[in-house]
């Protein structure tokens, strides 16, 4: 039996006599059931990196695009990415995107999309989503800028793959 | 796990450390005092009332890290996080945050939470405590880690004698299982997990 640890408590480890945050306290668990005290088990930084450097908006996420057919492409970008979602324009000076509805499959390490041509020219980016609140809060949220990828265009007549249309981060 | 009122005491036992790395030799797996400064106390404000929610971790000026539990689990009005001096009879910073981003994949059930991470912006930023440096190698088992919070040094296994009396306390332990262990829920590919025995590995953090 081990001492029950709190929620949310570090994990450190020593790396050169550095001690880093390794990973926090989740719950405890022993024989198969969830208990006070026992074994307390600990999710692991390593798994939320980008996770975590994504949401604090040091980590950008990329977008990519390939074609499947001639009237079909598959757009993707990391499943970490989980404060962005994916918007469209036919223009991609425009301030007006459109949010992508279809709601992409993840497989847990990326998300992806099939889209199919509407136009000649297509634009998709990922835009960082204001910040949330939880539960029964209603929090104002950071005043920081919400950055996005840089857009990727499809020219569905010569289905061009993965061309990067520079824009802001 | 999750203490209903906790309330501040200062630490009072302790050993005194003047270096890190003459201690990184001595004692490998003991940590410093500046290794526990941003290791602070969450709270919920509920019906008016500031009540302990756990332990945080500032990880940056404007970030600190916790469950997706510590949110999750029970309605609140605002949130806060508290840093407080080794000794604890001082307050080294307070500050409410403005935005919670509980990971996506952090679910409902008591028994397995699965991504159960949150990150909390702060309303301002912390600057007069060093945030921790987060691990980016290779996780390993066996690897022996260092605990620090408001964990309860009470017996083990035995809901009724739980104490969590708002001490920062440290232990040690080697892990006893990793993520991917079929024992584990849904495999738990994110957990590792260990025994922080009781109370040997236990000790009250050091003062300065």
């Amino acid at each position: 039996m081990g001492s029950p640890l709190d929620s949310g408590e570090p994990w450190f480890q020593n790396v050169n006599r550095q001690w880093q945050l390794a990973a926090i306290s989740t719950g405890v668990y022993i024989e198969g059931n969830w208990v006070l005290g026992s074994l307390t088990l600990a999710l692991r930084i390593t798994r939320y990196n980008d996770w975590i450097d994504c949401v604090m908006g040091t980590l950008v996420p990329a977008l990519s695009i390939e074609s499947v057919d001639s009237a079909t492409a598959r757009i993707e970008w990391p499943s970490w990415a989980t404060v962005y979602s994916l918007q469209t324009s036919c223009d991609v000076a425009s301030t007006n995107w459109t949010a992508v509805t279809t709601q992409p499959t993840d497989d847990g390490t990326n998300k992806w999309v099939f889209v199919t041509q509407s136009v000649p020219t297509q634009f998709w980016r990922l835009a960082r989503q204001p910040p949330p609140g939880a539960s029964s809060t209603t929090l104002s949220g950071p005043a920081n800028a919400l950055p996005t990828s840089k857009a990727v265009v499809l020219l569905w007549n010569d289905l061009l793959p993965s061309v990067l249309v520079p824009e802001s981060e | 796990m999750l203490s209903a009122a906790m309330v501040f005491a200062p630490v009072s036992r302790g050993e005194v450390f003047s270096d890190a790395a003459a201690l990184a030799d001595a004692q490998p797996f003991a940590a410093t005092n500046e290794c526990f400064l941003p290791v602070g106390a969450f709270g919920l404000l509920q019906s008016g009332s500031w009540n302990a929610a756990g332990t945080v971790e500032l990880i940056d000026q404007n970030w600190s890290l916790l469950t997706g539990h510590q949110v999750n689990s029970q309605p609140f009005d605002a949130v806060r996080i508290t840093f407080r001096s080794p000794a604890g009879n001082s307050i080294l910073a307070r500050v409410r945050a403005d935005a919670i981003y509980v990971h996506p994949g952090c679910s409902d059930g008591f028994y397995d939470w699965g991504d159960d991470i949150t990150l909390l912006h702060l309303a301002a930023p912390i600057a007069n405590i060093t945030p921790v440096v987060r691990f980016r190698g290779v996780d390993v088992r066996g690897t022996t880690y260092c605990a620090g919070g408001f964990g309860c040094p009470g017996v083990a296994g035995l809901v009724t004698n739980l104490v969590y009396d708002g001490v920062k306390r440290a232990g040690m332990s080697v892990s006893d299982c990793f993520g991917g262990d079929s024992a584990l829920p849904g495999q738990g590919r994110q957990y590792v997990g260990a025994e922080f025995d009781n109370p040997g590995s236990w000790r009250a953090i050091p003062r300065e």
